[in-house]
């Protein structure tokens, strides 16, 4: 019974809070990539840790392969959305899906996930990539997302639907799309960071991504 | 308040090498500034828009760059503290400007506006001076770097970049500074390699 009440139990955020806590973090990754990682060699990056390990250049492309997918989505989305006039409105709820798969992503104080999870084959990068090549998209894709949770300022973050990657039969609102990829980005660069070495007192600049502190407003 | 105060500041120091103002003259141009921010990836000025505005940079980097045809872009010119910032030559002729202006990261200035300069250098001589002398090191700067892009190879100008503002490195991400050097990312990337090692 009570897995179940979680769930019917979601948190509303506070609109505003939301976004720009979100576009917070979003520019925490890009001061990460542009101060940090611009400067560090291919070798470097693509350092597998251990054998079964992500190397930092495997976290950030899999993190390149949702933004593929989902960046111009969410702006295709937004202009129909603004045509139709589905204007913002002050609160935000998140759909059950969006808030379980946002969940899934979340991560411990101390960075780690709290639940592991097996990555699609399609999202997997097989050979490492020129890092900088990587690099670059990913500072491409979270320029893109900036200006996206701005232009999201204008519409409505539930009502405005975007079609999921695993079908186009499956929606998340916009909001959730927008919660459910930081969150995602939050993870692999948290992982990231541990590859290039966890003693980085850099790693600390990327702060937890926490719900709380997004505008929840004590939920029902 | 703070961050206005210290910004006026800064304006005044940074004026001070160009050429030496009155008292008053300096106290009627302190009084012309507004505090102004903006976000990451802001548009300040779009191509075709008449720059209004001369800003002073005290926080964060923006870029005036040239969108041809087929997406091509050409960036200019960076800004960061302690600069003026905005389409210098629009700004002083106030015709359409060629270039766009943006952030590139959240920034922060003080900025007034054209009539306003256009107000003190009609009362003041020496303002006018002040004016004319920053218009000729910016367009020593420009001769200079036209040169450079048509001259100098992807490594001369690679380097001397990196001689005349090592920070932009890990302030710009790189493929605005090699859209600047005019050279394409991976030979940018290459160079950077290549310089480390020395």
């Amino acid at each position: 019974m009570r897995p179940l009440l979680k769930h019917l139990i979601m948190p509303v955020y506070q609109t505003q809070t939301l976004l720009e806590s979100l576009a917070g973090h979003t520019d925490d990754y890009l001061q990460m990539a542009i101060t940090e990682w611009q400067m560090i060699p291919h070798n470097a990056f693509t350092q597998n840790p251990s054998p079964d390990s992500w190397s930092a250049n495997q976290c950030i492309d899999h993190l390149n392969g949702y933004g593929r997918y989902y960046l111009p989505k969410m702006k295709e989305v937004m202009h129909k959305a603004i045509s139709k006039g589905l204007a913002s409105e002050p609160l935000f709820k998140p759909g059950w899906l969006g808030n379980h798969f946002t969940g899934m992503m979340l991560t411990q104080p101390d960075g780690k996930p709290v639940k592991k999870m097996k990555t699609l084959k399609a999202y997997t990068s097989p050979q490492p990539r020129e890092s900088h090549l990587v690099v670059a998209e990913f500072i491409e894709q979270q320029e893109e997302m900036s200006s996206l949770l701005q232009m999201a300022k204008n519409v409505s973050l539930t009502k405005t639907k975007v079609p999921t990657s695993l079908s186009a039969l499956i929606s998340m609102s916009l909001g959730d799309t927008f919660l459910f990829i930081i969150a995602h980005n939050h993870r692999h660069i948290m992982q990231a960071e541990r590859a290039l070495g966890s003693s980085r007192s850099s790693s600390k600049k990327i702060k937890p991504f926490l719900l709380a502190e997004m505008g929840v407003l004590t939920g029902s | 308040m703070i961050h206005y105060d210290e910004a006026i500041q800064n304006l005044r120091e940074f004026i001070r090498p160009l050429h030496a103002l009155s008292e008053e003259e300096w106290a009627s141009f302190a009084a012309i500034w507004q505090p102004y921010s903006a976000p990451r990836k802001t548009l300040l000025t779009a191509a075709g828009d008449t720059e209004k505005y001369l800003y002073f940079v005290t926080e964060g980097v923006q870029r005036a760059f040239y969108l041809g045809k087929n997406d091509r872009e050409a960036t200019l010119v960076f800004m960061y503290p302690y600069s003026f910032s905005g389409v210098a030559d629009s700004f002083l002729l106030q015709q359409p400007s060629k270039y766009y202006l943006e952030t590139l990261t959240k920034s922060k200035f003080i900025r007034t506006t054209f009539l306003q300069v256009q107000e003190l250098t009609d009362r003041y001589h020496n303002f006018e001076k002040l004016i004319r002398k920053a218009t000729n090191f910016t367009l020593a700067g420009a001769l200079e770097r036209q040169i450079e892009l048509q001259c100098f190879s992807a490594e001369e100008k690679f380097t001397t970049l990196l001689r005349r503002s090592p920070q932009v490195l890990t302030m710009i991400p790189h493929k605005y500074l090699a859209s600047y050097l005019g050279i394409d990312a991976s030979t940018f990337s290459k160079l950077l390699g290549t310089v480390r090692i020395e």
